[in-house]
């Protein structure tokens, strides 16, 4: 039987607290064979990965959100909740559990891995960062853990490959033994889970009343607040279970007036008795380490000092290092389309294939070094643990305007790309707070903005007049806009549409790592790729049709004289552009930037390869040069720049604030589960970009500027 | 039902004698083991609390104070907001614990 069993596949969910190194250690075993997917109605990712046993049996690991306890709050650690007891019907009960525990915070992790063991599901215990409670002076005595909890306990480092081989072993094995950990609670705890296990053992006979999974289904129903307790019941799809819940729970009420307390402070009790026998304690470097960081990090004065630095390197980086590759990916686009226009014969496939794909891919592609640098910035911050300082920090200022500093988090990962931003305010508890970050996150300045600035930039000042760091400057002070214009409206929100009072602000302040390079590499590649499947796909799509509609019909023109200008002009595109031109005038915008401005509804960074495809079909391009000097060259009909400093400013203004982007505005309806919301997001942030842009055009052109 | 019991703070002192002195978290003095003697506040907050280690009995050590509180519970660095942080009540603990006597 035990022979046969060892080449079975191994499913394992890999559970544990926030900040355990869960997701590190699933990476390290699992490496780049992961599966990375949805859970049905809930925008929850849902992580798979394998690897390969002792025996040579697939071992599969499903990365489950990380949780505090098993009475869920947010809607992610609800997942790991369900998925445990069952109850989801798209992912099946893991039939093995993999615990990640924080060696270095042993009695608090041990709250909910007691939780787990009592599940009955046979469960490996991997002690991670086992180096860094070394470190602290905390010595743990594993084999004491694992005789208390009934378990195997294997220590090892998520950071360092050579560890793991224990830990794959011990997950290869054939047989685990179900612990026999049970907390004992008082009386009238017992019978109020004996009376609601009974509902399960009254349907069906062959569950037992001492089965665990029934038992957990008990409590876990008992202590659910009030106002979640008919939802769990209706989830848990037991006839009359809510009756019996609240009939047990009055019991409670009479019997054990501090059965709330009891319930945590018992299980804490036998936590610290366990601790107190397997842990020892010396002196702590790395403790002191953390304390003496944070005492400058988490400064009220310092503290910002360090913030802005960080922010400040980072934004310089995304700039002046970027700007080497980028102009190689740039040369190298414009080779491959020389090559073509050399090669190919002359037609409209060669004007598609140079114009509209070469040009609208190359435009967009040119940026990915800007992405690349930011999300590394972003990956570092999150493994060294600076973001849950700069999230501490910024909770000053988050409160002033009704937030806290947790909404910082999907606020700063909108730097990036509002879709992971949106997806991180998951973690926020109270629902009003959750809308309000959703609301605001897009007007952070994300990822795709970027080209546009960086080209706009380029036009403002011309090649050589001012220094790099200008342009940084310049960078900065547009992420700056779009982040008080976030504050703002979250304010507005929060005193208008959205009243409701500031929620908790309790944060775990993990304590300084060093961060795990290959871990950032693979979060960067995995975004690279994204970005770049978006730009094969969307953007080469709307690229295609762009050229399209800039090229036909035909004007009459072309065949005596070969007037470009005309030809745009008479296209569907220029139809258009000039239609709506009367709307935009007022913002200083002339058709052709118009075009651009519809095409950029569908993705921002589609405006700079809707310009590319623009100016290539107009300019006769026999000496392609870069876009931003076109840009520079290029007249109104009054024989006026169109480009002026005035106008790029305002070009800018309007991308800060403006909502264009089709797939934040489909999250935002999957995670608000209304069409309202986006509805409402989308018209807001337009208007107060056609609003921004108009003040800053029109008063501009009164003060005396062009 | 969870008591709801928010002490004026007149009333302080009918739990102060000369061993023991019941303060908010965010008043304490900064070092020192206190004690969680009582929670304050609504069943989701109090739960939340003791989820993440500030249950009665349990030990902390406040670590900084300014506009939010940083402390020291559980084997974790957590930082707080001072309104919730006035929902703790804690107690000096003089006694040396096992756990935090040789930590200094």
């Amino acid at each position: 039987m035990i022979e046969e069993n060892i080449f079975f596949q191994k499913n394992y969910a890999v559970v544990g607290n926030p900040n355990s190194g869960k997701t590190t250690l699933f990476n390290a075993l699992t490496g780049l064979r992961q599966k990375v997917g949805n859970y049905p109605g809930v925008t929850v990712e849902k992580k798979l990965g394998q690897f390969i046993g002792q025996h040579g049996e697939k071992i599969e690991l499903l990365d489950l959100p990380g949780t505090y306890s098993l009475s869920a709050h947010a809607p992610d650690e609800c997942v790991t909740r369900d998925v445990l007891l069952g109850l989801r019907s798209d992912t099946p009960r893991p039939d093995r559990i993999l615990c990640v525990i924080d060696a270095s915070h042993l009695e608090r992790n041990l709250y909910f891995i007691t939780q787990v063991l009592e599940l009955g599901i046979p469960t490996i215990i991997a002690l991670n960062m086992i180096d860094l409670a070394q470190a602290q002076g905390t010595t743990i005595d594993i084999t004491k853990l694992s005789s208390e909890l009934d378990v195997p306990v294997i220590a090892c480092q998520a950071n360092a490959k050579e560890t793991l081989l224990p830990l794959k072993i011990a997950l290869s094995r054939a047989e685990i033994t179900r612990s026999s950990w049970s907390q004992q609670l008082p009386s009238p705890w017992a019978r109020a889970i004996d009376g609601v296990a009974a509902i399960w053992t009254h349907d069906e006979e062959k569950i037992s009343q001492r089965d665990p999974l029934v038992r957990m289904k008990s409590l876990l129903l008992l202590a659910s607040p009030d106002t979640e307790i008919e939802g769990l019941a209706k989830e848990m799809n037991a006839g009359s279970l809510l009756g019996i819940a609240l009939a047990q729970r009055s019991m409670l009420d009479r019997e054990l007036p501090s059965w709330r307390e009891v319930l945590v402070s018992a299980r804490y009790e036998r936590i610290m008795e366990l601790c107190q026998a397997a842990q020892g304690r010396t002196s702590s470097t790395s403790e002191t380490m953390t304390h003496h960081l944070d005492e400058f990090l988490t400064h009220p004065v310092w503290g910002w000092f360090g913030f802005f630095s960080v922010m400040g390197l980072m934004f310089i980086s995304i700039f002046v290092v970027a700007a080497y590759p980028m102009s190689w990916i740039e040369g190298a686009f414009g080779c491959v389309g020389n090559l073509i226009r050399e090669f190919m014969p002359q037609g409209d496939l060669r004007d598609l294939m140079c114009d509209g794909i070469i040009a609208g891919i190359g435009g967009v592609v040119t940026f990915l070094p800007q992405i690349l640098i930011l999300f590394f910035f972003i990956g570092l911050l999150e493994d060294t643990g600076y973001m849950a300082r700069a999230a501490f920090l910024m909770d000053r200022v988050m409160s002033k305007v009704g937030l806290h500093g947790k909404s910082f988090i999907p606020l700063l990962s909108s730097y990036a790309c509002a879709i992971p931003g949106i997806m991180a305010t998951r973690t926020i508890e109270n629902a009003k707070d959750r809308l309000v970050t959703i609301l605001v996150a897009p007007l952070m300045s994300c990822s795709a903005r970027l080209p546009v600035y960086a080209l706009m930039i380029a036009a403002l000042f011309p090649a050589g007049s001012v220094s790099l760091w200008m342009k940084g400057a310049l960078m900065m002070g547009l992420y700056i806009f779009g982040t008080s214009a976030a504050l703002g409206f979250a304010w507005l929100f929060k005193k208008t549409i959205l009243r409701g009072e500031t929620s908790i602000f309790l944060m775990e302040l993990p304590p300084y790592r060093c961060p795990v390079l290959k871990h950032v590499f693979l979060q960067m590649m995995q975004r690279a790729g994204m970005f770049l499947k978006r730009a094969g796909t969307v953007i080469l799509g709307i690229s295609i049709l762009l050229w399209f509609v800039a090229s036909f019909p035909k004007s009459n023109l072309e065949k005596s004289n070969h007037d470009k200008s005309s030809q745009l002009e008479e296209s569907y595109a220029g139809r258009f552009g000039h239609f709506i031109e009367p709307v935009i005038a007022p913002l200083g915008f002339d058709w052709k930037i118009g075009i651009g401005l519809v095409a950029a509804q569908a993705a921002r960074e589609v405006f700079i390869s809707t310009l590319a495809i623009i100016y290539h079909v107009e300019n006769d391009d026999e000496t392609p040069s870069s876009l931003s000097t076109t840009l520079m060259k290029e007249t109104r009909p009054n024989g006026m720049l169109v480009y002026t400093p005035l106008t790029c400013l305002s070009i800018l203004v309007f991308f800060v604030l403006s909502m264009q982007c089709i797939s934040t505005l489909s999250v935002v309806r999957r995670e608000t589960n209304s069409l309202l919301w986006p509805l409402f997001q989308f018209c807001y942030m337009t208007g107060a970009a056609y609003l921004a842009s108009f003040l800053v055009y029109q008063g501009g052109k009164l003060l005396g500027f062009i | 039902m969870l008591r709801e019991c928010v002490l004026p703070s007149m009333l302080k002192g009918v739990f102060m004698n000369s061993s023991t002195t019941f303060t908010p978290l965010s008043e304490a003095e900064a070092g020192p083991v206190l004690l969680v003697e009582r929670l304050d506040g609504t069943e989701q907050v109090c739960r939340r609390l003791r989820e993440v280690g500030f249950c009665e009995k349990a030990e902390v050590r406040l670590l900084s104070r300014g506009g939010q509180i940083i402390c020291h519970v559980c084997g974790t660095r957590l930082a707080l907001s001072r309104k919730l942080a006035n929902k703790i009540w804690v107690k000096p603990f003089s006694q040396t614990h096992p756990l935090f006597s040789q930590n200094k």
